[in-house]
């Protein structure tokens, strides 16, 4: 069964930086993976090739059998990514802002409400982004990254300047809509060791070990 | 994917973003306050003139619509820059030039809306006749979806860089050059009363022009959106 994410020799320079280097990885079906290390060890630079949200240098990123950096939109309709900064617009309530992303998506009024539901948003759904505290707008960042049913589901540091409450409360959420793989990045091992089984650290661009949750 | 998905795409990124517009009204408030009192300071200066200089009402009214443009584009690309939001945008599933086209589409509502302000209190304040309205359109639509795309562009190039406003204020002026010679010319004409008909060359101009930034803009867009 091939996988669902494939890395082969992955690389992403920024100019002298390399960010990452040689980083080959694969993740199956119903995997839910974690990524650890320190700050600018280039966890997000490889969440964003796995969401094609930038190409890599060298090497090849597959998402379901899709090549990031050739076939960015197929890759792009099959994955929720969630970045350490919120995608929300101020301006607009959270349903607003679902419904925009969800436009691109195909969404439904049913879709709208499960997320709306499984991230209980309902108190918050015609609050304007700018009145949300920071929970609460991760929380209507994920329901934007499950709009489209996403077969993966790729999580930059989806816990900081989360309090327990609400970390608790996501790690409950996600449980039950990993999709078909999920990846995560945390400064932490003990908020995710609840919801991913495998995790692997990664130190200057480079895959340092493996180990299994 | 089908042209009526990209078209429909662009569409949902141009209502988003004047949606945010109306809600931060202060902002389109100001450009239309600064279109309107550049025609009202005119027209102090030109009273009791009997007849107005064609040329400089035109030029006028172009460097209204030119500074608009600015201050429109400035925040164009860079507010989601600075919000984040730019990764929303490039998380959607549709090509890049979607995105360009949408911000083309926003930028021309907010212009062509300054420019119908500037001409109905230049209609009053600068005695422009109202037969030549009509045309007076057909040249600055022209003009301004010209501005628009230049800008829009522009605005992207420089969306990262840190003395953005002044970049784009840089790099907007050269490039806009084939749009407002003509653009000025043609303007001056019909109020001189050539019509339409007098002014087919510097309309064909403004149109040429059209095509070689649109073909210009979505060919380099790609690579500004992406890294």
């Amino acid at each position: 069964m091939p996988s669902v994410v494939e890395l082969s020799n992955v690389a992403k320079h920024y100019g002298p930086i390399r960010a990452l280097d040689g980083v080959t990885l694969s993740f199956d079906k119903g995997e839910a993976v974690v990524f650890l290390g320190p700050n600018g060890a280039g966890k997000s630079t490889l969440l964003k090739i796995v969401a094609a949200q930038i190409t890599p240098t060298a090497g090849e990123a597959k998402v379901l059998g899709f090549d990031t950096a050739q076939q960015p939109e197929h890759v792009k309709r099959n994955v929720g990514f969630v970045g350490h900064r919120s995608f929300m617009y101020d301006e607009l309530t959270v349903e607003e802002n679902l419904w925009f992303y969800g436009g691109f998506f195909d969404a439904t009024h049913e879709d709208l409400e499960r997320v709306i539901e499984m991230t209980k948003l309902q108190r918050w759904r015609n609050v304007k982004v700018s009145h949300l505290s920071y929970g609460l707008r991760k929380r209507s960042d994920i329901a934007r990254a499950l709009l489209s049913d996403p077969k993966v589901l790729v999580l930059d540091e989806l816990f900081s300047g989360l309090d327990q409450e609400s970390a608790e409360s996501l790690v409950k959420h996600l449980k039950g809509h990993r999709g078909q793989a999920l990846l995560v990045s945390s400064h932490s091992l003990e908020r995710v060791r609840q919801l991913c089984d495998r995790g692997v650290y990664i130190k200057a661009g480079r895959v340092e070990k493996e180990v299994d949750l | 994917m089908a042209d009526e998905a990209l078209l429909s795409y662009a569409m949902k990124l141009a209502r988003k973003d004047l949606t945010i517009e109306l809600r931060r009204v202060h902002e389109f408030m100001s450009i239309l306050a600064f279109a309107l009192t550049s025609v009202l300071i005119s027209s102090f200066a030109w009273r009791g003139l009997l007849v107005l200089n064609p040329e400089v009402v035109s030029a006028t009214l172009w460097i209204v619509i030119y500074f608009s443009s600015i201050l429109a584009l400035t925040t164009s690309f860079s507010r989601e820059v600075d919000r984040g939001t730019i990764d929303g945008l490039r998380s959607l599933p549709c090509p890049a030039y979607t995105i360009l086209i949408g911000k083309i589409i926003y930028c021309v509502v907010i212009l062509f809306t300054v420019f119908m302000a500037t001409i109905l209190s230049a209609i009053i304040f600068l005695n422009i006749r109202l037969v030549f309205l009509p045309s007076l359109i057909v040249v600055f639509s022209l003009g301004v979806i010209d501005l628009a795309i230049i800008g829009s562009i522009v605005s992207a190039i420089v969306m990262y860089s840190e003395g953005k406003t002044l970049l784009l204020s840089f790099l907007f002026f050269p490039v806009s050059i084939p749009v407002l010679i003509p653009g000025i010319q043609a303007v001056g004409m019909i109020i001189s009363g050539a019509g339409l008909s007098g002014v087919i060359p510097e309309l064909r101009l403004l149109g040429s022009f059209l095509f070689a930034v649109v073909a210009v803009s979505i060919l380099l867009f790609r690579y500004v959106f992406h890294e």
